[in-house]
């Protein structure tokens, strides 16, 4: 088969083995983010639908879940033709792993999971001495657990599981520790806060083998691109762009090292701007690759330090602080005008209708009626990206 | 005073107090201190932060020796009868936990010379009409982090429309997923990507140049 114009998920990851084996690829790779569970949250938020459910009940998430990925197959056959690769994935917020530290977790019916932090405001450092370290079902890992066996033993014959949202250790050592507190006490007890990071890396990896040892087929990435298992781990990686070179070297790097040797590599996300980070991202043992906003970070200064050598996938959000784009096309125009080799190069591409600057959060609130209101564009969207991403336009 | 500028922009806050406290006992003028010494450091910490030297574990200690550099001269303050520059209300809006950005605000803001009303985070609109009030604030400032929860600034705005409150101050709203044309839209006066930005306008503002 030509892998190439197959449009079997069995293609979709081949192309994936082949661009975090670094080949030659003939165009980058493309995705929508279709992670089944947050796509269908943020529509249920957009028509004012309770999500608290979907987070919390396992049959609801899985039923939700397959509901998504069937309508998404077919879209994707007749319609977009991308590089996204169907999945499963349990999902209950950023805070799955902040929770097993005492934080307290809350679903509320119209915002994404919230956590709360077990070591608050103006309470002293060595109150991280308290936190007994965590086992793999407490807070709630356990429950993650769960849902993964469930879908597994319901889908796991057709679908891929991936990883739980997966912080990684200093965005979940901030969840845990009042993030201003936490800042400044590496500076005033850097003790303390290694404590916390070693007992969080020590989760993660007891976690997470587990959840693969449960998953069947496992994707160790939570951020909707494929990475197949074997080849590292995904994390957010967040504080990337808000400590100075020193601090990140210091208090994250030796963790994430911890990761990657596990895993065999490491994949990296940060929002924000991450530029004077690069130098210090060229120490991470075996970085697979970094997924960043364009908008944040400038596609120009991650290819220059890091394309061709790791995976680069970049996307355009709402948040703007190094450069603007008017819509998807002009963003994708500006990755390929800059870009040297399709080598390690997949776009993920966030809908935006038209140049209405309506940047929309999920595949399934683009198809509702942000973006219907631009249904023509929308339709032909894919068709332009592919086009691009082809280099015929 | 060269000296505490450089406590307050290095984030030795136990050097800072001391070091206000010996002006004190110098003699030194409580607002000469604070006009020559905590404020311009402070400025100097927001350039550093605009122009990437500074990063927030920088400006967070900066901020808090500033603070409690604050906190020895302020009953000095209020005995010499100088006032606050003006009174700012902040917080971030419902639905939203994150306070970092917000706390960085507060910070520029004080040690600019203003009274600081911090309603924390998770902030519902009834709230904020509750406190402007009972405060009376020049300028209310808004933040969130999420895409998800900046509605609710919007929902804010409106109910501070609807309290019949919003000819009484400026309404300045900052977070990462902010921009101007979110500010447009949803009616409020300004945005500002920085705590600098933010404290700038406030400024402004009391002056009567915004």
């Amino acid at each position: 088969m030509d892998i190439w114009k197959d449009q079997s998920q069995a293609a979709k990851k081949e192309r994936w083995n082949m661009f975090w084996a670094m080949e030659d690829l003939p165009r980058p790779l493309w995705f929508l983010p279709a992670s089944p569970v947050l796509a269908t949250a943020y529509d249920w938020l957009a028509k004012g639908r309770s999500v608290t459910s979907l987070f919390v009940d396992r049959d609801i998430q899985l039923e939700e879940s397959l509901k998504f990925n069937k309508i998404f197959e077919h879209l994707q056959r007749w319609w977009s033709r991308d590089d996204f690769v169907l999945h499963l994935q349990p999902q209950m917020g950023v805070g799955v792993f902040a929770s097993a530290f005492g934080c307290e977790t809350s679903f509320p019916p119209d915002q994404m999971p919230w956590t709360k932090f077990a070591i608050k405001s103006g309470e002293p450092a060595e109150k991280v001495y308290e936190i007994a370290p965590p086992g793999i079902r407490d807070g709630l890992l356990g429950d993650v657990l769960d849902f993964t066996e469930y879908f597994q033993q319901k889908a796991g014959d057709r679908y891929p599981i991936a990883l739980t949202d997966l912080q990684g250790p200093i965005d979940t050592a901030y969840l845990v520790w009042d993030s201003t507190d936490f800042m400044v006490a590496m500076y005033d007890h850097p003790k303390e806060v290694h404590h916390l990071m070693k007992m969080v890396t020590d989760l993660v990896i007891k976690f997470v083998n587990k959840q693969r040892e449960l998953a069947g087929e496992f994707i160790p990435s939570h951020l909707s691109f494929y990475l197949p298992d074997g080849c590292g781990i995904a994390v957010s990686e967040d504080a990337l762009a808000v400590l100075s070179p020193q601090l990140y070297e210091e208090f994250s790097l030796p963790y994430i090292n911890e990761l990657s040797e596990e895993f065999g590599g490491i994949v990296i996300h940060s929002c924000g701007n991450f530029e004077h980070q690069l130098p210090v991202l060229k120490k991470v043992h075996n970085l697979k690759g970094i997924n960043f906003g364009v908008t944040e970070t400038r596609f120009e200064a991650v290819w220059e330090a890091l394309g061709g050598k790791t995976g680069v996938i970049p996307h355009c959000t709402t948040e703007v602080i190094v450069e603007d784009f008017k819509n998807t096309k002009e963003w994708v125009a500006h990755v390929m005008k800059h870009k040297t080799t399709n080598k390690g190069l997949a776009l993920l591409v966030i809908p935006m209708a038209g140049d209405s600057r309506e940047y929309t959060t999920s595949l399934s609130d683009a198809l509702s009626w942000k973006g219907m209101h631009n249904l023509k564009e929308m339709l032909f969207l894919a068709r332009d990206i592919r086009r691009m991403v082809e280099g015929r336009a | 005073m060269e000296q505490l500028r450089k406590f307050v922009k290095t984030g030795k806050a136990k050097e800072t107090t001391e070091r206000v406290q010996v002006l004190l006992d110098e003699g030194k003028e409580p607002d000469a201190i604070m006009k020559d010494a905590l404020i311009p450091a402070m400025d100097e910490v927001g350039d550093l932060f605009q122009k990437g030297e500074y990063f927030v574990p920088e400006m967070l200690l900066a901020a808090r020796a500033m603070q409690q550099g604050l906190a020895v001269l302020k009953p000095r303050l209020i005995a010499s009868g100088i006032e606050p520059i003006g009174k700012v209300l902040v917080g971030t809006v419902k639905g939203d936990l994150h306070d970092i950005g917000k706390n960085l605000v507060v910070m520029a803001l004080e040690g600019a010379g203003f009274e600081v009303i911090d309603l924390g985070t998770d902030v519902p609109p009834e709230k904020f009409v509750q406190a402007i009030k009972e405060h009376k604030p020049k300028v209310v400032g808004l933040s969130a982090l999420l895409t998800t929860t900046m509605q609710a600034m919007k929902d804010t705005i409106n109910a501070i429309k609807s309290a019949g409150l919003r000819d009484r101050g400026k309404i300045m709203i900052g977070g990462a997923p902010i921009r101007q044309e979110f500010c447009d839209e949803i009616g409020a006066d300004f945005y500002g990507p920085d705590s600098t930005s933010g404290r700038n306008y406030a400024r402004d503002v009391v002056t009567g140049e915004a």
